[in-house]
């Protein structure tokens, strides 16, 4: 596999540059060697049709050649000479002088007519014809109508050499070689030219993103000058850069919002733990500086459980673990960790909750959600105010409604509530239990079991939080929302 | 010298008033910028320390408004924000001195009464009146070398009056600065304090320190008022 996509287009283009001018070499040359052979075929044909031509019969039946050497020359010369032999009769052969006593090969008396590549008598390579044909008698020349009785038939071959036509292929083979060759070079460098130029916008384009850096994420690609073909490229890019700078940009107010959740409490240890020192005191103010910093410890670790869960909602590495479960069950569990508190604030509870709700769903992703839902509305409801929670299963989904008394939540900043470290109004409720992070987990952990999370509020009235999940979830989906909450 | 902490993270704030109590200050406290723009309307406060994310109304616009309203007041940032961009931003918008969390307890001690050193225009650690001296850094004070054995409240008060040498003081002035928020305002309990720390400064055959002026307060100082 090569990489380079200059060299791929090099090494194709040329390739395909070498096939055509090969098939076209290869096609000149059939072609002329065809006509030429066929033209040496013709040539030999007429010289044995005029050595045929001097066979003349007698009355006797014995066959006379008329040759005259002046006339045909070619059968004579010492150097490279044709060559024929006849037969007459199996006994009678009459060679031509070239040959002096050596023989052609005698064809076989069959056919008309038959060319074969043979190596003549002076060691060389030769093609030879051969035909049998009857012989003209005297009379035929005098107009007697016998002469078909008494004809013999003679077999003649006339040999050539076929040098100088294996000469002139060799030739013409080199000639197209070498065309083809030097053709195929001469693209192959005009091409290196023409794809050096076509590949110029692309090194240009990786120049530019070489010279990105993650500290800068501003910086867009230029698009004018980028050739139509990677303009779709390009641009999907500088759409990855922006979605990238956003996303860098969210990460980095969120590790300052990291740095500061956990510096506050931090502090609140330090200072806690400080003060305590600066004098002697008694065991009792001990124990409760001890049982403030545990509770701050405990809003911390809250805290790193709470972001390490996220974190790992959103690199869809928290895996789900589906069961068949009455949500009933779940909420009764819960809320049983709620009972006391919400009687001690005086609050006025009224559960509705359908049985049974069988849901095939992730019980401990469900309980983490309860779990803050219930906690928020036990702390953030009114003193004697109204917590509500309703539940049934409905049209093949589950709804749970958690709702509270004393909103402090205007309807323009319900999204907010999702945004990670938002609390709402803070001067009641920071007493270091809640940290900002419960909806925006809920909704994520939500979205992972396929649900959602609405939230309603009015100021100075109810705050609803409404949760959507399937009564069934198909496993394939869970995966995929898993990925997608990123 | 009364302080006004600000800050809305509850066990933070539970700890830096008992702390700044014991070591002698006032402290008023709130949980949010709104009703800590209400405590400091009167000025009354030494140094406010202030956090900056706060609900309702942010520490930035706190400051931006008392700074508008030319309190008195010396303003210290105490916060998570760390950068310097955050750290020149408070300092431009008039914050005196800027903290950042999590912080030492004595560092923020130190830096309150330096601020306090500055408010009352106090080069030195020790305030001198005569052959009294106050020594606000270990908080306590001496008459001609000899230890002077006083409360909390006490020194408070002194402290008070010998950052004032030689102004009258009222009442009210007294109470609003040397009591907490808290603290029931009866009439004749900075009469009764003034009492006790007279008991002890005043000793025969050394001048009187502490003076009264009828009908307008109390005066420290070796002669009369300036």
């Amino acid at each position: 596999m090569i990489q380079s996509l200059r060299l791929r287009l090099l090494v194709h283009a040329s390739l395909a540059v070498a096939l055509i001018l090969a098939l076209w070499g290869a096609g000149v040359y059939y072609f002329t060697r065809h006509s030429l052979e066929k033209d040496f075929n013709e040539a030999l044909l007429t010289q044995a049709r005029a050595v045929a031509a001097t066979a003349e019969q007698h009355d006797d039946g014995s066959i006379i050649f008329d040759f005259d050497p002046l006339e045909m020359p070619q059968f004579v010369v010492k150097n490279h000479p044709d060559y024929f032999e006849a037969w007459i009769s199996p006994a009678t052969i009459l060679r031509s002088p070239s040959l002096g006593s050596s023989d052609l090969p005698r064809p076989p008396a069959v056919g008309p007519l038959t060319y074969t590549d043979i190596v003549l008598p002076s060691g060389k390579e030769g093609r030879m014809v051969a035909m049998a044909f009857p012989v003209a008698s005297e009379h035929d020349e005098a107009g007697h109508f016998f002469h078909q009785q008494n004809s013999r038939t003679m077999l003649l071959a006339v040999a050539a050499e076929t040098h100088s036509l294996r000469h002139t292929l060799e030739q013409l083979r080199w000639l197209l070689e070498g065309l083809c060759s030097a053709a195929v070079v001469v693209s192959g460098i005009v091409l290196m030219l023409v794809v050096g130029r076509a590949v110029r916008p692309i090194e240009r384009i990786a120049r530019d993103i070489d010279g990105l850096r993650e500290s800068d994420l501003s910086v867009r690609l230029a698009v004018p000058d980028v050739p139509s073909e990677l303009r779709p490229v390009v641009e999907k890019l500088n759409g990855l850069l922006t979605r990238l700078e956003t996303a860098f940009a969210r990460e980095r107010s969120f590790t300052a919002d990291v740095a500061h959740e956990l510096r506050t409490p931090l502090a609140a240890l330090v200072t806690t733990f400080d003060v305590c020192r600066t004098r002697q005191r008694d065991e009792s103010a001990y124990i409760a500086a001890i049982d403030k910093s545990r509770q701050v410890a405990q809003r911390m670790q809250g805290m790193i459980e709470a972001l390490l869960m996220m974190a790992r909602a959103d690199a869809g590495q928290l895996a789900v673990k589906l069961q068949s479960v009455d949500a009933a069950d779940l909420i009764d569990d819960c809320w049983a960790m709620f009972v006391h508190q919400a009687d001690a604030r005086g609050l006025v509870v009224h559960i509705n909750v359908q049985r049974p709700a069988l849901l095939e769903t992730d019980p401990e992703k469900i309980r983490i959600i309860l779990h803050n839902l219930f906690d928020n509305a036990v702390a953030y409801a009114n003193d004697a105010g109204t917590v509500r929670i309703s539940a049934d299963v409905s049209e093949g989904r589950f709804h749970l409604e958690v709702a509270n008394t004393g909103s402090r939540i205007s309807p323009e900043e319900v999204q907010r509530v999702f945004d990670r470290f938002w609390r709402g109004d803070e001067s009641r409720a920071n007493t270091g239990v809640h940290c900002g992070l419960g909806l925006s987990l809920c909704q994520r952990l939500a979205r992972l079991l396929n649900g959602e999370i609405e939230i309603h509020s009015e100021k100075m009235d109810w705050f609803t939080v409404r949760l959507t999940l399937p009564v069934g979830t198909p496993t394939g989906q869970i995966a995929m929302a898993g990925a997608i909450s990123a | 010298m009364r302080l006004l902490v600000v800050e809305d993270f509850q066990p933070l704030r539970e700890s830096l008033v008992q702390g700044l109590r014991e070591a002698g200050y006032a402290v008023d406290e709130a949980s949010d910028g709104q009703t800590a723009l209400w405590h400091s309307r009167s000025g009354e406060h030494d140094v406010i320390i202030l956090d900056i994310m706060l609900p309702v109304v942010d520490g930035l616009t706190v400051l931006r408004t008392l700074r508008e309203q030319r309190s008195p007041s010396l303003i210290l940032l105490l916060t998570a924000k760390d950068t310097a961009e955050d750290k020149i931003n408070g300092l431009d918008l008039g914050a005196d001195d800027y903290l950042v969390k999590p912080f030492v307890f004595a560092e923020l001690l130190a830096r309150i009464k330096a601020l306090i050193r500055r408010k009352y225009e106090a080069r030195s650690t020790v305030l001198r009146i005569s052959d009294l001296e106050v020594d606000t850094t270990r908080r306590f004070a001496r008459r001609s070398g000899k230890a002077l054995d006083l409360s909390g409240r006490e020194y408070a008060l002194l402290e008070y009056l010998a950052h004032n040498k030689g102004k009258i003081v009222s009442r009210s002035d007294i109470w609003q600065h040397v009591y907490d928020f808290n603290a029931s305002p009866e009439s004749n309990v900075v009469d009764v304090y003034i009492g006790l720390l007279r008991k002890k400064i005043e000793q025969p055959g050394l001048p009187r320190l502490i003076h009264t002026r009828r009908g307008q307060g109390y005066f420290l100082s070796e002669g009369g008022p300036e």
